[in-house]
């Protein structure tokens, strides 16, 4: 199938079994889990070749069942998944994908996750293996996130391999720093995405990243601290200041602000700066009914817009209404496969289409 | 009376409608795990029943004791804490296609368990008996330790021990389970095996048996059971045997021997069509203990177990979830099926 641009895009993450109790239910009383996939940088290469981009996925599962199980799912959302290892027991010893329990949350009572990943065969794999100059050639974007080094010692090698033969090639990079608490600290997450800042193109997210105000003397603080979490246009410029100052490589630094009226109710918005100017979205309002992967759809839109060479406004308003569609539908992935629908949404259209 | 168990409870999840793994979006959420379903039959038939074993203390370990109180199992003595619940995916087949297992069940919490979690002193005050299986060893050197530490306690305490060697050839070698299962089985009183788990673990054979032609040979099953009974000191052995015609329909047997008496009893031989097959050992197990425990002859106890065992095999799930008196029923004679009004 011949795709609209011209632009192929390639993501490095993991994938996991994802199994969530229906009808907002509790685990404890369960007898049926809905089973999907998915993974942050899965959710972006499922969202884009569903919008018609030449998107690729690269990872390692175990060969079995489940894991070609994972890779069915984005095979059948058109991602190119040739590149993925299926890997064998001797290679990832404990032979296994990795999993979370989602506990769906309902109005005031949230949405829980329980991890069960460790020992994953992503995370057992030694990429020391891989050729990374084969892997990334003919591609023009990398996405990554901070999902990926907080995993393992190879998976971190793996990001910051990664970001040198992308930069080696000359390809766009995005990052989207997705701090997870549960995998590593907020200390050793600012590390080592701090080392990654250097080689990004468009920056998802202003965190995990130290940011100092003085290289040389770490006691006059970072300038993000006391930044609230829906900080001012004024307060978030500044930082978008900081950011280029410090790292002149970054050509688009995209955040988006969620006000949360309940587990069921949220406004979005966001914060953009390209090409010297910071810009804001509209604030979009909506309800909840899977909000795993919002971030992910935001991260996607904005890719998208900026593959399509949307105006500064158009990008920014567009990741928000590709994350606001994201939070009303089911499981991880941004499935909206025609681009007008989020566009028609970002105009705040909600008219039936006729 | 009461009864101890003691070993790994896992997350069970199965397709529905007999999917494969690749078509499934929905799984179905259960329990199991040889001793737990060994917990509940015992518990189904009024025995005070506890089952140990360590588990996380986040949602997914409580869904797990819960399942067992559901069935009225004695979950106080479960240590909580560590990681993961281990899982495993349970591809159900039909015919002649067979059923697919996908263990998922390294580094869960009580795999990771040490010998301080456990006071056996403390576990089997006012018990009766003691059971579990060769898979708990199986799970690693710190569990061969634990299972001979709880075996010592109970001996310590005069409470008898049953052990099913339920070799698993995912989880150690041959050698390596020769060697714990001589050491544990020192210990042990009533030893329920099938002739594969005998011949894998100890190289204890029937003569002349093809276990793949589905034929039995009697007089290979009396020598097998003697074999255990001599090398280890035995009460009783019970040997099950089934023979897989397809993964749809089996048939279902077994022998007690009492070395007492050098009492061979074989039961009747029941034509079973599959529902769930998974826990169908166990339920064997779990209707053997409770016929000795209460008392039945040599020849009333093997009925008992395999009337209840092949009762398992038409309820979906691990566990066994039938009545003293539909066990009875069909032990006395009555396989017709008919509902009971």
């Amino acid at each position: 199938m011949a795709h609209s641009g011209s632009l192929r895009f390639i993501t490095i993450g993991e994938i996991m079994l994802r199994l969530t109790p229906p009808d907002y239910g509790k685990i404890r009383v369960a007898n049926t889990f809905e089973a999907s996939y998915g993974g942050s940088e899965a959710n972006i290469a499922l969202a884009l070749a569903n919008l018609g981009i030449d998107s690729t996925f690269f990872s390692v599962v175990p060969n079995n069942s489940l894991g070609k199980s994972a890779v069915r799912m984005l095979r059948s959302n058109d991602v190119h998944c040739s590149p993925v290892i299926l890997s064998t027991p001797e290679e990832t010893p404990t032979h296994r994908l990795g999993t979370y329990y989602l506990e769906t949350g309902y109005g005031i009572r949230s949405s829980k996750v329980t991890y069960d990943r460790k020992h994953s065969a992503f995370t057992e794999y030694d990429f020391g293996r891989v050729n990374l100059g084969k892997l990334l050639d003919g591609f023009d974007w990398l996405h990554l996130s901070g999902i990926t080094p907080a995993l393992s010692p190879s998976c971190a090698q793996l990001v910051l391999d990664a970001l040198e033969t992308a930069r080696a090639k000359g390809m766009t990079v995005s990052f989207d720093g997705n701090f997870r608490s549960a995998l590593w600290s907020w200390e050793a997450a600012r590390d080592f995405c701090t080392q990654c800042l250097p080689y990004v193109d468009v920056l998802l997210g202003i965190e995990p990243y130290h940011l100092w105000r003085d290289e040389a003397d770490h006691s006059r603080g970072d300038w993000k601290d006391g930044v609230p979490l829906q900080p001012s246009y004024e307060q978030q410029d500044e930082i978008f200041q900081a950011f280029v100052a410090r790292y002149p490589n970054l050509r688009c630094i995209a955040r988006h602000v969620r006000y949360a009226h309940s587990g069921s109710e949220n406004s979005l918005k966001a914060y953009m700066w390209y090409e010297g100017h910071t810009f804001e979205s509209k604030l979009f309002t909506f309800n909840i009914l899977d909000r795993v992967g919002g971030g992910d759809a935001f991260a996607s839109g904005l890719i998208y817009a900026m593959m399509k060479r949307y105006k500064p406004m158009d990008m920014v308003n567009f990741a928000v209404a590709s994350s606001a569609i994201k939070h009303t539908i089911h499981g991880d992935g941004n499935i909206t496969d025609d681009a007008a629908s989020i566009r028609s949404l970002m105009n705040m259209n909600y008219d039936i289409k006729r | 009376m009461r009864v101890v168990t003691f070993g790994e409870l896992m997350i069970r999840l199965q397709p529905y409608h007999y999917e494969r793994f690749v078509q499934a979006d929905h799984l179905e959420f259960s329990f199991g795990g040889g001793e737990a379903n060994v917990a509940v039959s015992l518990a189904n038939y009024g025995l005070d029943t506890a089952y140990v074993t360590k588990l996380p203390a986040h949602a997914i370990g409580q869904a797990a004791v819960n399942s067992l109180r559901r069935y009225g199992v004695d979950t106080s003595l479960i240590v909580r804490g560590g990681d993961r619940v281990g899982i495993y995916f349970n591809e159900k087949g039909a015919s002649q296609r067979g059923s697919v297992c996908i263990y998922d069940r390294a580094h869960s919490a009580i795999q990771e368990a040490a010998a301080a979690d456990f006071d056996w002193d403390k576990i089997f005050e006012g018990a009766d008996w003691f059971h579990f299986t060769g898979i708990t060893p199986a799970l690693g050197p710190n569990l061969v330790d634990i299972c001979r530490e709880a075996c010592q306690a109970a001996k310590a305490k005069g409470v008898k021990i049953s052990c099913d060697l339920n070799y698993r050839g995912k989880l150690w070698t041959r050698q390596q389970a020769r060697e714990a299962m001589t050491d544990l089985c020192r210990y042990v009183d009533v030893c329920i095996s099938n002739e594969e788990d005998a011949k894998d673990v100890f190289g204890i054979e029937a003569e002349s048996t093809d276990i793949y032609g589905g034929k039995l040979n009697h007089e290979g099953y009396k020598s097998v059971a003697k074999q255990l009974a001599d090398r280890f000191g035995f009460e009783k052995v019970a040997i099950t045997l089934r023979e897989s015609h397809s993964a749809s329909d089996n048939g279902w047997s077994a022998m007690l021997y009492d070395a007492a008496s050098g009492e061979y009893c074989f039961s009747k031989k029941y034509e079973l069509r599959i529902i769930d097959r998974v826990g169908g050992g166990d339920s064997f197990g779990g209707g053997l203990i409770y016929a000795l425990l209460t008392g039945k002859s040599t020849q009333e106890a093997v009925e008992f177990a395999v009337a209840a065992s092949a009762l398992k095999h038409t309820i979906e799930g691990d566990y066994n979830l039938v009545t003293l008196a539909e066990v009875e029923k069909l032990a006395g004679g009555d396989g017709s099926g008919r509902i009971q009004r």
